[in-house]
């Protein structure tokens, strides 16, 4: 089910009441009841893959539960957390790379001059495989590090892991952060629940207006980036930046605000990334649920920086590269990792990339001329890189980036006029944006006092917009992940 | 709580009126849905949808503007004859109607499936169209079309106030009108293009028996309700030679099936080098309009006057 589907419009609201209504005065059957609604959000795209969340979440609670008796040995304890490791990350293998690394092999195999028949298989990838799987790993090993007692309650614990609002792509919440908030009692609070609408309209924004509509043209120009000019990457180049966050940002914001109306809080996922100074702050900003758990979980446990210069130059490239083909089984997520590696390692060896850790301008309403300047020069390499991550392949962003620097890059975009409308869109969504900067999400204090006229009639303008821009309902990007 | 259903009203009522707004211009099939039932019929696929013009037609037969013609003629996709496109017709024909007229449009492409479709299955292309879902009504907006089926994002209704788009359906006849640059060097462009598509698609379909018996129904039902006429559509003569590709024994078979069901067949195929057309495929409006008016006068010599 897609959030932003007529079904999701049913299903949340009926959830919401039952939730609420009939179950409020008993956790373990609200918690079953968040079990049940979750199975059903999830099957609804397909049932035959529930086998392998409810595979996952057993395997990881046994585990959990063995790590976490006393009398069991280190080596023990060691075995069960690689049982569950291996069974993670034997599911996410097997289902998004087993056909990458056969073609790849055969590719190379032929390469050097032998004959090696391409094989693969017809494998479906379960939606959100790469979020749950991490997710309940990051459970297994807090247990085994002693950060967290082991959930006794299956319920929970599987509710937990399947959690529709963050189920399909996440944020990947922590087990020490979400785990918690299931064993204890949910009050509503209607301030609360009011936060949670405003910053699902505000997601549901993101997606619906800006990102549905970037991506009719990102879709024409990537088609065919040999046959377009210049200023059309361009444009292409600029709308999938917007696409991408959009997209992906306005999912994070719709599922923390229905985690909110759940009486749940889910950590933040997107901070404002465009607004960043530099590629280690835009990094702190972007898709923060992952990049703290490649930072927690790899980065950290593989030395971190800590251990010499060629140790940290070799632990950055890892986390990046993993990081890329956590994306995809794509050499193109591979190179977009290395990509940002290579921007971000002058910065960590230089000692600067902990010199933005404030928000921008703040206090202030406009940046100053260096901070306008950082913040566009580090968006544009940023934009660069979304050429790599969108293509199809190697060759298909080599052309587009040559395409880029052809001298038609200044002329007038062969593409539909509705862009010039778009681009408003787009100038509109920023300022909107750069104003919300100090909060949670954009619009959650914006018009809020106000008077109700004005504050409805900003909520109107939203809701309007998004009927009149919405397209035909479309994947969220990161389901493929 | 009042509040938030005051303010949940105000988004329904403008979304209602942006809806209401759509009167052809964004979208090329949504109108036919709200017009209702009708007592007089133009059918086929987009030859006739785009060439064949009720007003035209009309104008040639006495008491013409009490017939109440109305072109119901889709595209290939959609209106191939087959079941969708039968009950669809069913469902728009005034059930009361016995005098009316149908223009029965055909070409060998309405009568096609995929070369690997089984003759079971020729339900599928068209299923997931609006003609297997949506019910005809006589009011608009048709919500079931336009929550639905309504193809680009609503706010391409104002954009198509605010800037016409080339392409417009006429609400109150059915008429879906094309305007088009047709200096030479463009329409050449566009018939090249469509004998690439015809040439690379060709070998992709086959006739289908089913979609004659098809056909062969509908005209029975109709014959119900009125006077019936089958039309053979023409296209550009490069075009032509893929329809005989298709079904070389073409007129003979539709010869065949006017004399079982005793109507007249009018064929226009050897007369396509008359006619300009925009793409190759479908008559441009001022040949539309001589065609119309010559299968009027047509119609008005054989039709039999209640």
């Amino acid at each position: 089910m897609l959030f932003n589907s007529f079904e999701f419009l049913i299903f949340l609201p009926i959830v919401f009441m039952v939730y609420w209504f009939v179950f409020q005065k008993h956790l373990k059957a609200q918690n079953a009841f968040l079990l049940l609604a979750s199975y059903v959000f999830y099957g609804w795209w397909d049932y035959r893959f529930l086998g392998l969340i409810a595979l996952s979440s057993i395997v990881d609670y046994s585990c959990g539960l063995k790590i976490g008796q006393q009398y069991q040995t280190k080596g023990k304890k060691q075995f069960y957390l690689g049982l569950s490791l291996a069974v993670n990350l034997g599911l996410l293998g097997f289902f998004k790379y087993f056909n990458f690394f056969i073609e790849s092999t055969t590719e190379m195999i032929n390469a050097f001059g032998f004959q090696a028949n391409p094989y693969s298989l017809k494998l479906i990838l379960p939606v959100g495989i790469s979020f749950y799987t991490f997710q309940t790993m990051s459970y297994t090993i807090d247990v085994f590090r002693g950060k967290l007692k082991p959930s006794k309650d299956m319920v929970a614990f599987f509710a937990y892991v399947s959690f529709f609002p963050q189920l399909v792509a996440g944020p990947i919440e922590r087990a020490t952060q979400l785990l918690p908030q299931f064993h204890r009692q949910r009050v509503f609070k209607y301030s609360e629940g009011m936060d949670g609408m405003r910053q699902i309209l505000w997601g549901l924004f993101k997606k619906m207006v800006i990102a549905d509509n970037c991506a009719v043209y990102v879709d024409q120009v990537f088609a065919d980036p040999a046959g377009q000019s210049g200023s059309n990457l361009l444009v292409g180049a600029l709308f999938f930046s917007f696409q991408i966050y959009g997209d992906f940002s306005g999912y994070s914001d719709i599922a923390i605000g229905t985690a909110r109306l759940f009486g749940f809080k889910l950590m933040r996922n997107f901070a404002y990334p465009y607004f960043s100074r530099d590629v280690a702050e835009f990094w702190r900003r972007w898709h923060i649920s992952l990049s703290t758990w490649f930072r927690d979980y790899v980065y950290i446990p593989l030395g971190g920086s800590k251990n010499g210069r060629r140790k940290t130059i070799a632990n950055v490239f890892i986390i990046f590269l993993v990081s890329g083909l956590w994306h995809g089984a794509n050499w193109t997520f591979v190179f977009w990792g290395g990509l940002n590696a290579i921007y971000f390692l002058p910065l960590l060896l230089g000692k600067k990339h902990r010199v933005h850790l404030d928000i921008v301008a703040q206090g202030k309403t406009c940046p100053s001329l260096k901070e306008l300047g950082q913040m566009l020069f580090t968006f544009s390499l940023v934009t660069l890189t979304w050429v790599l991550f969108r293509s199809s392949d190697i060759q298909e962003a080599w052309v587009y980036l040559q395409g880029l620097w052809s001298p038609d890059l200044f002329s007038k975009p062969q593409l539909d006029i509705r862009i010039y409308l778009f681009l408003g869109l787009i100038v509109c969504f920023v300022l909107i944006e750069w104003r919300g900067r100090e909060s949670e999400f954009a619009i959650q204090k914006m018009a809020l006092f106000r008077p109700a006229i004005v504050r409805y009639g900003f909520y109107y303008s939203l809701v309007m917009m998004i009927f009149l821009f919405a397209t035909k309902e479309q994947e969220f990007i990161y389901f493929q992940f | 709580m009042t509040k938030c259903l005051v303010f949940a009203c105000f988004p329904v009522v403008s979304a209602l009126g942006v809806l209401y707004l759509e009167d052809g211009n964004a979208d090329a099939f949504g109108m036919r849905f709200t017009t209702g039932k009708k007592t007089s019929l133009i059918i086929g696929n987009s030859r006739a949808a785009q060439g064949l013009i009720p007003e035209e037609i009309v104008k040639q037969l006495p008491k013409g503007d009490e017939l109440g013609l109305y072109n119901y003629a889709f595209a290939v996709g959609y209106s191939s004859y087959g079941p969708v496109y039968y009950q669809s017709i069913k469902d728009k024909v005034e059930a009361r109607t016995k005098n009316g007229l149908f223009i029965v449009t055909v070409d060998p492409w309405s009568l096609v499936v995929e070369s690997e479709a089984h003759e079971d299955t020729i339900i599928l292309p068209e299923q997931p169209t609006p003609l297997a879902d949506v019910n005809n009504q006589s009011y608009k907006p048709n919500l079931s079309y336009m929550l639905n089926w309504f193809e680009p994002s609503y706010y391409e209704i104002i954009h198509r106030v605010l800037r016409p788009a080339n392409e417009r359906l006429h609400r109150d006849s059915g008429w879906l009108e094309l305007v088009l640059p047709m200096d030479s060097s463009t329409v050449n462009y566009r018939i090249s293009e469509k004998v690439r598509q015809f040439e690379e698609g060709l070998h992709g379909v086959r006739f289908s028996n089913s979609r004659l018996e098809y056909l062969d129904k509908t005209i029975k039902y109709l014959k119900n309700h009125g006077q019936v006429f089958l039309v053979y559509l023409p296209a550009h003569p490069q075009i032509m030679k893929y329809d005989q590709m298709i079904m070389p024994n073409f007129n003979k078979s539709m010869k065949k099936l006017a004399e079982n069901n005793r109507i007249l067949y009018k064929d226009y195929s050897n007369q396509a080098g008359e006619f300009v057309y925009t793409d190759g495929i479908h008559l441009y409006q001022s040949s539309g309009r001589l065609l119309s008016a010559d299968l009027g006068s047509w119609i008005n010599d054989n039709i039999i006057h209640k």
